[in-house]
């Protein structure tokens, strides 16, 4: 099956294809099968390749498509590139791209716009699987370049998908510029690495790391962070993903979830061989990291919307793999790319059956009570709680437990164990009080469900992989991805480690549930303004509004008629004037012609005369 | 000798256009061009496939026409101008489709000056002469001249002067630069020649050639257009019927591009070295000035005007980066921008046509009424901000790598652009198609098959230059080792 | 017998002529005394000639008065047309009527 390798990329590639040349006009049952369909046989053609290639024992598989560019020592190919990391990224992908494409034929179903909504749909979401196919099996800088950019523009396609809400293009908009500011530091990355090594092939340029100057290293190291800053929705470049959730939600599951925000932390541990020659660099991702992860688990506690509860969310549990990737846990950093994939899909797609029964309700305010109306979306989204929480046997547990004690034996560490046990803690306490509200308590709005095996098939999926995809990692990733470490849970250390979220989720319970009466507290002045400073993402908007966005709109204000074009209107009005002074001479008397003639001819004889 | 039949052919369908309105009736002169176009891309395809000879060439004629001052009909083609003479017949085809039934008065004279304005671009691409390139300099000029002055839009009168008097001066100054540069080299060796080939070697005094350089500087980036002599272009583009337009955008603009490459550097080395942090600054300041102004506008065809400054600054970079990253990369902005930027013009006039506005605040929504066109809109917009796998990308990646080599400041800031291409583009997208639909929008016709063929057969072209760009590059590549300007 | 005139005088008189024809045509606004003034003007310019040919002993400035003559003609011919035109026209031969020329 290896060498049908390209297939996998392909085959989302030809859905797209011909889902766009159709136009739309297929029935809308053939478009589902077409758009679920490849992302299906790129799952199991990508199973199939994984499988031998396990087998095989090889470190690496690269399949040569074609040369992209050839222009002087530059040529740069299409070659797909087989390994560990590679293996598990193309696994989550297809695997959980094609769960929730499967559950977008239920949600998506009549979830559109225009008569041809489906199809267009689901041929951006096609789109999306082969761009970020692309991104992970690249094996030149370019070519992942090329994934990058492609995934960035689905995003947009996407999270505009409605289009006719001006809110949602504002928001679709921003997530693209927004990256593309990351995008653009990682092309300067990208230019400096050619500079310094002649080549944007991953694989020579990590074998030829010995020619790079150390400081021309933390250069790379911390522009290429910079897009993946951007692309993973880190500090400073947050700021697009909460308002990203204006997507339908199968779009939030699959892009601002699972498979897309991870894509800064796939570049870091590709490219693990510069971070590895620049501790500063490698420095700086953890603290992007550890930063992104508090900030973002004290604004989901605020947030009364569950779409952007979980994007919040979303935000920390990435930023714990930053942190994993900054101190040196490489494989449990994937670990938890991996298993947050899983749970974190199964808690879009749970809280996306909600909002669809509840008639596009996201307030967790007005939802409560719906655990016996909705049993299987309830069940899943307690599933997915429970390992976001990191609750012992779950997947979270056993790969956040793993990036938090590896952090406790790094030199710098222990501040970024206290600072993630700490984040461990409000996760469980939002994670609780989003239950607990959502869920418990009196209904509010009544649901009704019109789910059907296309949409709850795949959430038991998820469910069956939040919990045991924590099992599968101890046993088959550490084998191909590296050791996660060995941990005793019997030191102070490892039990705080499990014991905080377990407190936290105690203490959520009390609070939310109304046991443990805390609302004089929260509605101090102090209590009231750290609320709103903290609902508002920590005034990070409010500052790039000020900072880049009125300052540029009022220069395209003011500019709109382009200055530089003054200077021609003022040649020619000063032309003009001269032709004005000029014609006032011109008076079409005759006499006064001949007068003046006579005169000059009088002034000229006497200018004569008196040489 | 087939090249002067070409030219030939095409102003005498001119002609043929002109006449036919009367004979044969109002729908004849646009089945004249579009045979005419038809038949000159089939011709350029036989001839890439047929292969250059020896020298690198696919066609060549010298004939004597001033023989006592040295001028000859000097016409070649080597592979960058088969890659431009294709790219103007394919643009041809599109201008003629795109003002199909646009034009309502004198659509024999309006063919006739389409085909015109294209003969003096095939000349302009395959002069080998001095003079007789001048020649076709302003012979391309008269008849776009007339296309916005007779068929324009409410400014017409404006706009066709500023678009005249900014050729035409920038003209006389590289017409001032020739003769200057003819009598140097009759100083030097005795001998009075205008031919290319032999004043490419000629030895000239520094100061001089630094003078000499920028008089075809100045008139090539006005052409281009380079901030700060860019203002034309916004006005002549938006007066423009849309085959002006597209024309204008797709191929006129590349002339001033291709006349850096062919004359300015080549014919001065050493003084355009000098030069080059200038013009990488005039490049740079192009991308995002360019970028910040179309994102100002409020109408459609203006901001897409704009937005060919900004592309053109990408050019400037790569040339002036004296490697071939950044030479290539200029030569294939050239192309997709040709793409690209025709499709966007096509697009402003079938709004406008069916519209009656170019104001963006009278559009909103309108993928409602016309999903084709929005779907096209989207595809052009994408490709013009940058996106891999399209041919703009390319381009300017290849640019901007070379430019790093040289400067690494300026490269880093122009990267810039892309981020202001994303802005403008994206708006321009929501502004139109989507949104709230527009209440004063009832309905609007979506594109049909004519429309259809010409958007796929340029977005092939875009995904083709995108995801395998070997073709242009190797077409270009042996131009590039001719010109004797890299190290 | 011939009476010797000293060319001074002649010019004088030239002189003269062409100013009062001047005077008239800067004065007068009828268009045909404006012609007539014009002839005066012409004719002064000839009388010089001929008083500068007789005081050389040369051809040349009865030559330049026979194109002098021939000139008035033509002028006589085109102008009377334009008199006429201008007379249809505005109703007038008040030349100020016509100044639609103006800048």
């Amino acid at each position: 099956m290896l060498e049908y390798l390209w297939l996998v990329p392909a085959l989302p590639l030809v859905g797209f294809f011909v889902l766009f040349v159709t136009e739309g006009k297929l029935p809308d049952k053939l478009v589902g099968v077409i758009g679920a369909g490849s992302v299906g046989l790129a799952a199991l053609v990508a199973l199939g390749a994984g499988a031998e290639f396990v087998q095989s024992g090889e470190g690496s598989y690269a399949q040569s498509l074609w040369i992209w560019m050839a222009v002087g020592n530059f040529t740069p190919s299409i070659t797909l590139y087989l390994d560990p990391l590679s293996l598990v990224m193309t696994g989550v992908i297809t695997g959980v791209g094609f769960l929730i494409h499967l559950f977008a034929t239920g949600y998506m179903w009549k979830d559109h716009e225009e008569p041809e909504g489906l199809s267009r749909f689901f041929a951006y979401m096609n789109l999306f699987v082969f761009a970020m196919l692309m991104l992970v099996l690249g094996d030149n800088l370019l070519v992942l370049f090329l994934g990058w950019e492609g995934v960035g523009l689905c995003s947009y396609l996407l999270i505009g998908f409605y289009h006719r809400d001006p809110e949602n293009g504002y928001a679709a908009r921003k997530a693209f510029v927004v990256t593309r500011v990351g995008d653009t530091l990682m092309a300067i990355g990208l230019f400096l690495l050619f500079r310094e090594l002649g080549t944007l092939d991953i694989q020579t340029a990590l074998g030829d790391t010995g020619q790079l100057d150390p400081g021309m290293a933390t250069a790379i190291g911390l522009l290429l962070l910079g897009g993946a800053v951007g692309k993973s929705a880190q500090v400073p470049l947050q700021t697009w993903l909460p308002d990203a959730m204006a997507g339908p939600t199968p779009v939030s599951a699959l892009i601002h979830a699972a498979t897309m925000v991870t894509a800064g932390v796939y570049l870091i541990a590709r490219m693990k061989g510069i971070y590895e020659l620049a501790p500063v660099a490698q420095f700086a991702v953890a603290i992007v990291g550890l930063v992104t992860l508090l900030i973002s688990s004290f604004t989901a506690l605020t947030q009364t919307d569950i779409k952007r509860i979980l994007a919040y969310s979303t935000m920390s549990q990435i930023g714990y793999m930053f942190m994993a990737l900054g101190v040196g846990a490489w494989s449990a950093g994937i670990f938890h790319l991996m298993t947050h994939a899983f749970f974190k899909a199964l808690l879009f797609l749970a809280s996306g059956s909600v909002i669809l029964a509840l008639h596009h309700e996201q307030d967790i305010h007005k939802m409560g009570g719906l655990w016996r109306k909705l049993p299987v979306p309830f069940a899943s989204m307690l599933i997915g709680s429970l390992a976001l929480v990191a609750l012992p046997l779950t997947s979270g547990f056993y790969s956040k437990d793993a990036i938090l004690l590896t952090a406790w034996e790094h030199d710098t560490g222990r501040w970024f164990w206290a600072g993630g046990v700490l984040a461990a803690f409000m996760t469980a306490l939002y994670t609780t009080r989003m239950m607990v509200v959502a869920f418990f308590g009196e209904t509010k709005t009544e649901p009704d469900d019109a789910s059907r095996i296309n949409m709850w098939g795949p959430l038991v999926v998820l469910c069956v992989l939040s919990i045991a995809g924590g099992w599968m990692g101890i046993g088959v990733l550490d084998g191909l991805l590296g050791p996660l470490g060995e941990f005793s849970h019997t030191d102070p250390v490892a039990v705080t480690t499990v014991a905080l979220p377990i407190f936290g989720v105690l203490l959520g319970w009390l609070v939310f549930s109304g046991r443990l009466d805390l609302s004089t507290l929260v509605a101090s002045s102090f209590g009231d303004a750290l609320r709103r400073f903290w609902q508002s993402g920590w005034a990070f908007d409010w500052v790039y509004d000020r900072l880049f966005v009125k300052p540029f709109l009022w220069v395209a204000r003011v500019n709109k008629r382009d200055i530089v074009d003054l200077v021609f209107r003022i040649t020619a009005s000063v032309t003009r004037g001269f032709h004005h002074v000029g014609a006032l001479t011109q008076t079409g008397r005759l006499r006064w012609y001949a007068a003046n003639m006579a005169i000059g001819l009088i002034v000229v004889f006497l200018i004569v005369a008196s040489v | 000798m087939i090249l002067f039949v070409v030219i030939l052919a095409l102003l005498g369908a001119g002609v043929v256009a002109w006449a036919s309105e009367r004979v044969l009736g109002k729908d004849a002169p646009r089945l004249v061009s579009l045979l005419a176009f038809g038949a000159g891309l089939v011709w350029s395809a036989a001839v890439w496939l047929d292969g250059a000879d020896a020298n690198g060439l696919y066609a060549a004629m010298d004939w004597p026409w001033i023989a006592r001052f040295g001028i000859h009909l000097t016409l070649e083609m080597d592979g960058l101008s088969l890659l431009m003479v294709a790219l103007t017949m394919f643009l041809g085809i599109v201008a003629v489709v795109s003002s199909w039934d646009e034009i309502e008065s004198a659509q024999g004279f309006f063919q006739f000056n389409i085909l015109w304005v294209m003969a003096g671009v095939v000349g302009v691409f395959t002069a080998m002469d001095l003079l007789l390139f001048f020649f076709f300099w302003e012979v391309m000029l008269i008849p776009m001249y007339l296309l916005i002055a007779i068929w324009g839009h409410e400014e017409k009168a404006y706009a066709s002067m500023k678009f005249f008097l900014f050729t035409q001066i920038s003209g006389l100054l590289m017409l001032f630069a020739i003769l200057a540069l003819v009598f140097v080299h009759h100083g030097a060796t005795g001998e009075i020649t205008f031919s290319y080939k032999a004043l490419l070697g000629a030895e000239i005094d520094p100061r001089i050639a630094t003078w000499l350089m920028l008089g075809f500087f100045v008139a090539f980036a006005t052409k281009l257009p380079s901030v700060p002599v860019h203002t034309w272009l916004p006005d002549a583009h938006t007066q423009a019927p849309t085959a002006g337009s597209v024309i204008l955008a797709g191929i006129l603009l590349k002339t001033g591009a291709y006349g850096i490459i062919r004359f300015a550097v080549p014919l001065f080395p050493e003084a355009s070295a000098d030069f080059a942090v200038w013009a990488m600054l005039l490049g740079t300041v192009s991308i995002l000035y360019g970028g910040a102004m179309a994102f100002s506008q409020s109408d459609f065809k203006r901001l897409v005007a704009y937005s060919s400054i900004a592309h053109m600054g990408f050019i400037l970079l790569g040339v002036y980066a004296f490697n071939e990253l950044g030479m290539q990369g200029a030569i294939v902005t050239m192309v997709a921008h040709g793409f690209s930027t025709a499709a966007l013009f096509m697009m402003a006039g079938a709004i406008q046509q069916r519209l009656h506005t170019r104001e963006m605040s009278q559009m909103g929504g309108l993928w409602k009424h016309a999903p084709r066109m929005g779907t096209m809109t989207l595809f052009f917009v994408i490709a013009s901000v940058g996106m891999p796998g399209l041919g703009n990308f390319v381009g300017e990646f290849l640019a901007l790598l070379g430019a790093f080599q040289e400067n690494w400041v300026m490269a880093a800031v122009a990267t810039l652009g892309i981020v202001v291409a994303a802005v403008y583009g994206l708006y321009l997208m929501q502004r139109s198609f989507q949104g709230t639909p527009n209440p004063d929008v009832a309905s609007m016709r979506d594109f049909g098959l004519r429309e259809m063929s010409v958007m796929a057969a340029m977005m092939a072209g875009l995904v083709w230059v995108g995801v395998y760009p070997q073709h242009v590059l190797e077409l270009s590549s042996a131009t590039i080792q001719t010109l004797g300007v890299l190290p | 017998m011939a009476i010797e005139v000293p060319v001074e005088q002649v010019l004088m008189v030239a002189a003269g002529l062409f100013l009062l024809g001047l005077l008239g045509v800067l004065v007068r606004r009828n268009i045909i005394f404006l012609l007539m003034s014009l002839e005066v003007m012409m004719n002064a310019a000839g009388l010089a000639f001929i008083a500068a040919g007789a005081k050389w002993g040369a051809p040349d400035g009865q030559i330049m008065f026979m194109l002098i003559l021939a000139l008035a003609a033509a002028e006589v011919a085109v102008a009377l047309g334009l008199v006429l035109q201008i007379s249809r026209r505005f109703d007038t031969l008040d030349v100020d009527a016509a100044s639609e020329l103006n800048g």
